[in-house]
């Protein structure tokens, strides 16, 4: 085979999971990914593409066929935003910090191949959601736009084309831009030649980026929907024509799904040319920077090192100190603490957007004047809530569906240290219990107190929403000790290689529905007062809590001791 | 002491690992295992430490079966995998402070330990340091301490030398020559046969997971006039 691809294949591998992990589960994951797939991908690229189509409709209603392509555009521009933001913590490591690197470097092969094979397996890594995306927002371009629209233009070969090329090449121009800078700026800066500060510093910018996507969408003063049509139309959003700019490939191929043949080869030659342009810096600049990398130790003097050291030899029980390690380890690691712990502050971005987004109907004022009056119906709708985004959360910053993952080629060391599974598994459950938990309590009663919602209703909150973290903890525990994802190159490869996270997250929804639907029609029923409905709520909470402890304490378990490696 | 009888291991259903394996460590015995690349060392050290269970046989470490009562067997046990990068995010001492928490030593009587390992392997400097700045060697140290710790009545070491600078090495040598002389047991695997010569009571010769030869050094160059250790290893193991 072409050394090529022989390389792609290898520095790939850590994506794939090993013929073991493929044998130990094959029915669980051809399952599990069938719902992750209808519950998850569909809804979120129904999403995006139902997006594109209003926003198209609009476009092309008020500013004609040659605006078509201005809500494409903008779809495109946000994908592309956020393939930069979390590529860059990707190529990174993949470029820099993966373990493959130990074999590879010594061997005769020139790094102009390494990087192509790296940054070729990083592209089909990132390409699977992104993949949904772009078709979800092309599809809905076609829909919006039509084949023979009143105001003219239309889709035509050339677009059905540039679809096809879209969907496959999207990542490129992205990727491409995180290797370029990755690789100039290694090669010229010793600050970012350590690991923990990129990935702080790219975690950090996440959140700063998300925040001014906000702020630059204008969504902070309320979300109009005819003016933002007429900003797109007049190219009035400053951050979308700075973008444009730095993106050249959204508007090639916006122009390409709009018919324009010379479009779609420029938007070819311009994805060619990035490849290559990454090539050559890669020639030049890669080794040097590769081989510099490595860490140092302290060298305090040996009085001041055993004092420093005998003041942390503490006892703990068995289960503290496991959790305590696994907790270190989790805040240590960058590719965790952004993952796992950092998401859990990104919320209030969210719930803002949601505050401003719905400003205009005041959705949220009405509900909240409701839920202050007791209103039977709105009372529900909350509880529900509370214990769909406890659920939601939990499994969202994949700590629980990790766990056992996490634990890497030393999966061993969980076998021949004389604590019982169980207290291993328990202390990794109460970090995901004390991360998500202690978050979502916060935010609870932050939000109760703000809105001036009665302490009653706000402790059953905070208790379900306890539970229901539990719950969601044990489920993705056990989730990932059916099939944990042991072999990786680097920790971001552990919590995206292995779709325990989506697995959690399907069945939540799958739950959460039916809890949703049930109680509904239970209140609907209307021969139960809501606050019996409630109770039941939180029992079923309690049951669900109570079921996948001990699913994990003899399945969880049981499957952890059946793993060889 | 170790009972290791009539072990069989096979993975996947497929590999046939080790086959009716049989042997013994005394109280007192510091015992070499030898054998080529792929023969069933680690196998058989990861069944000892609980790592892996047996098809069939019995594994039994200071009287508690390895498979019935593993939590008393592995508390008993002193063991360094093959591979010393464990938690790596943690500091050294971070590392050895949950191992003696997880063995439940006592923080006076890990705090000697530590002082004195960390003293005899030069790595006092190291312990505040995260593990992840630490060389193989220094890592392999750490594992060392972490090991003897809670003063384990038998230690299994797997290539245990791997790694280490010759003082290190040395040290490691006198320490498990002091824990037989004590009337512990040790167990360990090596390529290195002059370790083997100059260090072991009794030597395990295994190949392809069948046991070749298991007795003293002397025994087996007595069977094997005129042959250093190195041309009777080769010829067992059917290399010459």
């Amino acid at each position: 085979m072409n050394v090529f691809l022989q390389l792609i294949k290898i520095t790939g591998s850590s994506v794939e999971p090993s013929i073991d992990e493929k044998k130990r589960s094959q029915a669980f994951g051809v399952i599990m990914g069938f719902l992750v797939f209808t519950l998850i991908f569909i809804p979120v690229s129904g999403f995006v593409g139902y997006m594109v189509y209003a926003l198209t409709k609009g476009v092309v209603a008020l500013g004609g066929a040659e605006s078509a392509a201005a809500g494409l555009s903008l779809m495109l521009h946000i994908i592309a935003l956020f393939s930069v933001v979390f590529g860059f913590t990707v190529v990174m490591s993949v470029f820099y910090f993966s373990s493959d690197l130990n074999y590879l470097l010594p061997l005769p092969i020139s790094p102009m191949k390494i990087v192509g094979a790296k940054l070729a397996s990083t592209m089909i890594s990132e390409n699977v959601m992104e993949c949904f995306l772009v078709f979800s927002a092309l599809l809905g371009f076609m829909a919006g736009y039509g084949f023979d629209p009143p105001s003219g233009g239309g889709i035509n070969a050339v677009s059905i084309i540039a679809a096809i090329f879209g969907v496959l090449t999207f990542p490129v121009v992205p990727i491409c831009y995180c290797a370029a800078i990755c690789l100039v700026v290694m090669y010229f800066s010793k600050f970012f030649k350590n690991k923990e500060r990129v990935s702080k510093l790219t975690a950090f910018s996440s959140i700063v980026i998300l925040a001014a996507l906000v702020f630059a969408l204008n969504l902070s003063n309320g979300f109009d929907p005819d003016a933002f049509v007429s900003q797109l139309i007049n190219n009035d959003i400053g951050l979308l024509n700075v973008l444009d700019k730095i993106f050249f490939n959204v508007s090639l191929l916006s122009k390409a799904m709009s018919g324009s043949f010379a479009a779609l080869l420029l938007y070819i030659i311009a994805n060619a040319a990035s490849v290559g342009i990454v090539l050559l810096l890669a020639s030049k600049l890669y080794l040097k920077a590769v081989i510099s990398l490595g860490g140092g130790e302290g060298s305090a003097s040996s009085k001041e090192a055993v004092d420093a050291y005998s003041k942390k030899i503490k006892e703990s029980s068995q289960l503290m100190t496991y959790f305590k390690k696994e907790l270190k380890i989790l805040i240590r690691t960058p590719a965790y603490m952004s993952n796992c712990m950092g998401i859990n502050l990104i919320w209030p971005i969210f719930i803002y957007v949601f505050v401003v987004l719905q400003k205009q109907s005041n959705f949220l004022g009405d509900s909240i004047d409701k839920l202050k009056a007791g209103d039977s119906q709105t009372v529900l709708f909350a509880t529900l809530l509370v214990f769909g985004v406890s659920v939601l959360l939990t499994s969202l910053n994949c700590i629980a569906s990790s766990a056992v993952t996490r634990e890497g080629r030393h999966f061993e060391v969980m076998k021949y240290l004389p604590v019982d599974i169980m207290t291993q598994l328990n202390a990794k459950a109460l970090v995901s219990i004390v991360v998500s938990g202690a978050g979502l309590i916060v935010y609870i009663i932050t939000a109760f107190a703000i809105l001036g919602i009665a302490p009653s209703f706000t402790i059953y909150c905070v208790l379900l929403s306890i539970l229901a973290v539990i719950y969601s903890t044990y489920l993705g525990i056990y989730i990932d000790t059916k099939n944990p994802k042991l072999i990786w190159e680097d920790e971001l490869n552990a919590l995206r290689g292995n779709y325990h996270v989506f697995y959690n997250m399907a069945l939540e929804l799958i739950v959460t529905a039916a809890l949703c639907g049930a109680s509904y029609g239970l209140f609907l029923l209307g021969f139960l007062p809501v606050f019996i409905i409630q109770s039941l709520i939180m029992l079923l909470a309690a049951f669900l809590s109570y079921e996948f402890y001990t699913v994990c304490k003899k399945k969880g378990v049981a499957n952890i001791k059946k793993i060889e490696m | 002491m170790i009972e290791f009888k009539g072990v069989s291991k096979t993975y996947n259903g497929k590999v046939k690992a080790l086959d009716n394996m049989n042997f013994t460590v005394g109280d007192g015995e510091l015992v070499g295992f030898i054998g080529p690349n792929g023969s069933g060392k680690t196998t058989t050290i990861k069944l000892l430490s609980g790592v892996l269970v047996p098809d069939n046989g019995l594994v039994k470490v200071n009287g508690f079966d390895v498979n019935k009562e593993p939590l008393k067997a592995k508390a008993s046990i002193g063991y360094i995998a093959d591979n010393p990068d464990v938690f790596l995010r943690l500091k050294g001492v971070e590392f050895l402070n949950f191992i003696g928490d997880v063995y439940k030593t006592p923080a006076d009587e890990r705090k000697k330990t530590i002082d004195e390992l960390a003293e005899r392997f030069e790595m006092q400097n190291a312990l505040n340091s995260q593990i992840l700045s630490y060389s193989h060697g220094m890592r392999q140290k750490l594992m060392v301490i972490a090991a003897l710790m809670h003063k384990p009545k038998v230690w299994i070491l797997d290539e245990p030398m791997t790694g280490l600078d010759p003082k290190s090495s040395f040290e490691l040598k006198a320490l498990m020559r002091e824990h037989t002389k004590a009337g512990n047991s040790v167990f360990f695997s090596t390529h290195v046969l002059e370790v083997a010569e100059k260090l072991c009571d009794k030597v395990v010769i295994i190949k392809k997971g069948h046991k070749l030869y298991d007795g003293t050094l002397a025994e087996l160059e007595k069977r094997n006039k005129d042959k250093n250790l190195e041309d009777i290893f080769l010829e067992l193991t059917g290399k010459k």
